[in-house]
């Protein structure tokens, strides 16, 4: 674990020198991560590093999301910069056009399935 | 470690039918399953496995907390509603109604990110630096 905490860390550092969109350095480290993970023996094994990769990916993207979506760093950002902090009209409309963006990842197929896990979640906890 | 995983989830998953659905106590949600988690890790791990072998807990530790920071930070979509999901499956009334720049300020002078006048603190001016940082370092959009 230790191993692939550290290669994934320095992937992420090396791929992110490079001047590509978000989904293409997190295609490329998803595809070297796996060609790495597969070459283990034991599918124990194998199911417990892609758990422990998921989370780091997961983590990783959640320092991006936090950066370029999250509402908090937005209105902390504004405020900082004293500007006016966005209304709920102006997020609505940054929304409508993020979706269609094609710079990011975050696009409608990816958000349609976490919503899945979303509302079953929903469903069973709240 | 798979095993161990799948039965703290699975106690996770009864203690949050439990307290959160049935008897609807939700403060402080993410504490609260952090704890148990906690609790059902040194119930269900066999600490002698880690005699003479720093390496293994190592292992462990990096293992176990990644997951459930992740599995937290996930649950904070369930919990808090993202915007994004509210607009792909809402109407612009519903989502207008939602008021999410609204709930995110309460919570962000609620946490100690803002004061009372609407301003910047200390806390939160570390948060915006910190995260800037890390971005820059592991994954930003293309410039």
């Amino acid at each position: 674990m230790i191993e692939l905490l550290f290669i994934n860390l320095i992937y992420f550092i090396l791929l992110n020198r490079f001047n590509s969109s978000s989904s293409t350095k997190i295609l490329i480290n998803f595809l070297i991560n796996l060609s790495f993970i597969i070459a283990t023996n034991n599918f124990l094994n194998f199911i417990e590093k892609f758990i422990f990769y998921m989370s780091i990916l997961y983590l990783i993207i959640n320092i991006y999301t936090i950066k370029y979506s999250s509402l908090r760093f937005l209105i902390l950002k504004s405020l900082y910069s004293k500007k006016k902090i966005p209304s709920e009209n102006w997020l609505y409309l940054d929304r409508k056009k993020r979706i269609k963006s094609k710079k990011t990842f975050m696009k409608f197929e990816l958000f349609f399935i976490v919503n899945i896990f979303v509302k079953s979640l929903k469903k069973i906890i709240l | 470690m798979l095993i161990i995983l799948l039965k703290s989830l699975l106690i996770l998953f009864v203690y949050k039918i439990l307290f959160f659905k049935i008897l609807d106590f939700k403060a402080r949600w993410f504490i609260q399953l952090l704890i148990v988690y906690l609790i059902s890790l040194l119930i269900l791990i066999d600490r002698r496995i880690f005699e003479n072998d720093f390496i293994l807990l190592i292992n462990y530790f990096l293992f176990f907390f990644t997951f459930i920071i992740s599995y937290i930070l996930f649950l904070t979509l369930v919990f808090n509603d993202s915007p994004t999901l509210f607009y792909l499956f809402h109407t612009k009334k519903e989502f207008l109604k939602k008021k999410f720049i609204a709930d995110r300020k309460k919570k962000l002078l609620k946490n100690g990110f803002l004061d009372y006048r609407n301003k910047i603190t200390k806390i939160g001016i570390h948060f915006l630096k910190i995260f800037e940082i890390l971005s820059i370092i592991f994954l930003s959009e293309k410039k």
